[in-house]
């Protein structure tokens, strides 16, 4: 089956669409997992790169984000049926005492349209969150959003917990946010910082394969 | 003799204008910055009687005029007078999240309650202005603000595919709520302020947070019916807006008319982009990345302003301050630093705050 239909109604943020077809192919006898990998997510890579070269919007992600989530729940039971895990577990939060999240949940939609499994610990989220979770999970992704110049630099204090609880090794930490740079991301020695959620998304994917 | 303020300057900068002495300007300072420094607690003052709001108001303006500002930035926030606000910042439920919402809702009540809530403050800052000084802001929050208030951002982009009709709806009745605030504001209280001046946040990190199709239909037309209103009261209009917003500045320049913008973030754009790139026709106020108030050293604080005044210079307006505000995050110690700077680098001798 081309799923190219299926990409474009994801493009076109059609939930109505998606659902139609993901079903339809169902039926057909697709498999769910190449439903999931060759129209949702394929779908959602197209709307990652449109967003970071700046030719769609926000509300266009999120749209398009509503529409996979629609799909993704009409395959959820097949694809349980069939075993099959998600790519990964990231662990997603907006620092302690920072409040901010619109930056944080477009990312964390962004992950799980790139095929993630995403625990969204939501805003003022303290180191031990972070780590119990990651723990929890077993996240192999650990995402921090910052705002705020100060609150940024309690990312450095979440690193550090990871270290102090010898967990550090075991999950890849990335870092963003509207006061962050490549340099703070590289003095505090987290594994990655990006711009936006789109690359932030795809960031994780290559960092769960280094 | 401590500072002696003269709002002029700061006309001057918000007319592209290279004022006689650069002004200094902040969006907001922190209240507890303003305590320590004059050594006196009044921020519960504000909301309390008459008296109350007098001592709450002289404070305010005395902490600015020997913080060597020309004049005193203050906005009370339409937002916060909308029945159900809370979305922006708050994390409440949207009050506004369909058709039946909207015909529900009470359009006429944020312009009422402003009125009632807040004209007192703008009489009481008018008895109390300091000689020399006026005010700079007015009602603050746009369109946009407004809108998060009462509908949310992620509700809002939803809003805009479900349902087009109600988000250009939207977008008209708050846009006419703003401008029935405005235009209260400014029959009444047009002689208390040198420069008027609302802040709405278009932008994030890499661009603006709906499309700049969007912005020109449904922001621009609101926008610049309060702009012409404020030119037909005699004042400059300062825009405030953080974020990648060049895609829609020249609509801002052009179409809305604003005089001067503020607010520059060194991970978007730094003060230098965007007084090469505007300069020429409006003034720039801010300049110095907040970042560096809040983490650098004091050498590069001094050395950050001494950048900034080497990019005004022969490039028409500029009042500067931080690319953003004063938070509350920022030590007195901090700021004091940094304000001094500014000063001894403009020219001021023997910098004090008495």
């Amino acid at each position: 089956m081309d799923f190219t239909e299926l990409r474009e109604a994801i493009l076109d943020g059609s939930a109505k669409q998606v659902s139609a077809i993901v079903t339809s192919a169902l039926e057909k006898g697709e498999l769910p997992e190449k439903i999931l990998s060759e129209g949702l997510i394929k779908g959602m890579d197209e709307v990652g790169e449109l967003f970071s070269n700046n030719e769609i919007y926000v509300p266009e992600v999120l749209i398009s984000v509503r529409a996979m989530k629609t799909g993704l729940e009409i395959l959820k039971p097949q694809l349980a049926l069939r075993d099959i895990k998600p790519v990964g577990v990231a662990v997603i939060g907006t620092v302690k005492d920072d409040l901010h999240d619109i930056g944080k949940n477009l990312v964390a939609m962004m992950l799980e349209g790139t095929g993630f499994e995403v625990i969204d610990a939501g805003v003022n989220v303290s180191a031990e969150q972070f780590l119990s979770l990651a723990k929890e999970h077993n996240a192999k992704i650990v995402c921090m959003s910052a705002l705020l110049t100060t609150t940024m630099s309690y990312m450095k204090e979440v690193i550090e917990a990871f270290k102090a609880d010898g967990y550090r090794d075991k999950v890849k930490i990335m870092v963003g946010g509207a006061p962050l740079s490549q340099k703070f991301a590289d003095e505090i020695g987290a594994d990655a910082y990006t711009s936006d959620a789109a690359s932030a998304a795809k960031r994780a994917l290559e960092l769960l394969n280094e | 003799m401590g500072f002696v303020p003269d709002y002029h300057h700061i006309v001057d900068a918000a007319s592209n204008i290279p004022a006689k002495r650069v002004p200094t300007y902040e969006h907001l300072i922190d209240l507890r910055i303003m305590e320590d420094v004059l050594g006196v607690r009044f921020r519960e003052a504000k909301n309390g009687s008459l008296e109350d709001k007098r001592f709450y108001f002289k404070n305010y303006c005395e902490f600015q005029r020997r913080a060597g500002y020309d004049a005193v930035s203050f906005e009370d926030c339409i937002g916060d007078v909308m029945p159900g606000m809370g979305s922006l910042y708050k994390h409440k439920e949207p009050e506004i999240r369909n058709r039946a919402d909207f015909e529900r809702y009470d359009w006429t009540a944020a312009e009422k309650e402003y009125k009632k809530r807040f004209y007192t403050d703008y009489e009481i800052l008018r008895e109390v202005m300091p000689e020399g000084m006026k005010a700079i802001g007015g009602p603050g929050n746009g369109i946009f603000e407004c809108i998060q208030e009462i509908a949310g951002y992620e509700n809002l982009c939803y809003i805009k595919y479900d349902d087009p009709e109600l988000y250009a709806d939207l977008f008209r009745a708050v846009g006419n709520t703003n401008y029935n605030v405005w235009k209260g504001f400014i029959e009444n209280f047009s002689d208390v302020f040198c420069v008027m001046r609302f802040g709405d946040d278009l932008g994030y990190k890499c661009n603006t947070m709906i499309s700049a199709e969007d912005i020109r239909r449904h922001v621009v037309p609101q926008y610049k019916r309060i702009v012409d209103m404020v030119h037909a009261a005699g004042k400059k209009f300062l825009y405030h807006s953080c974020g990648a917003i060049m895609s829609v500045m020249e609509d801002m320049i052009g179409t809305v008319g604003i005089d001067a913008k503020h607010s520059n973030e060194d991970q978007i754009a730094p003060y230098r982009f965007w007084v090469e790139t505007y300069g020429d026709r409006i003034g720039n106020f801010g300049g110095i990345d907040t970042d560096i108030v809040c983490r650098g050293s004091e050498a590069d604080v001094r050395k950050a302003v001494e950048d900034v005044f080497d990019v005004i210079d022969g490039h028409g307006g500029a009042a500067v301050g931080t690319g953003n505000s004063i938070p509350s995050y920022i030590t007195t110690e901090r700021y004091l630093i940094f304000n001094k700077a500014i000063r001894e680098v403009r020219g001021e001798k023997n910098v004090c705050y008495v």
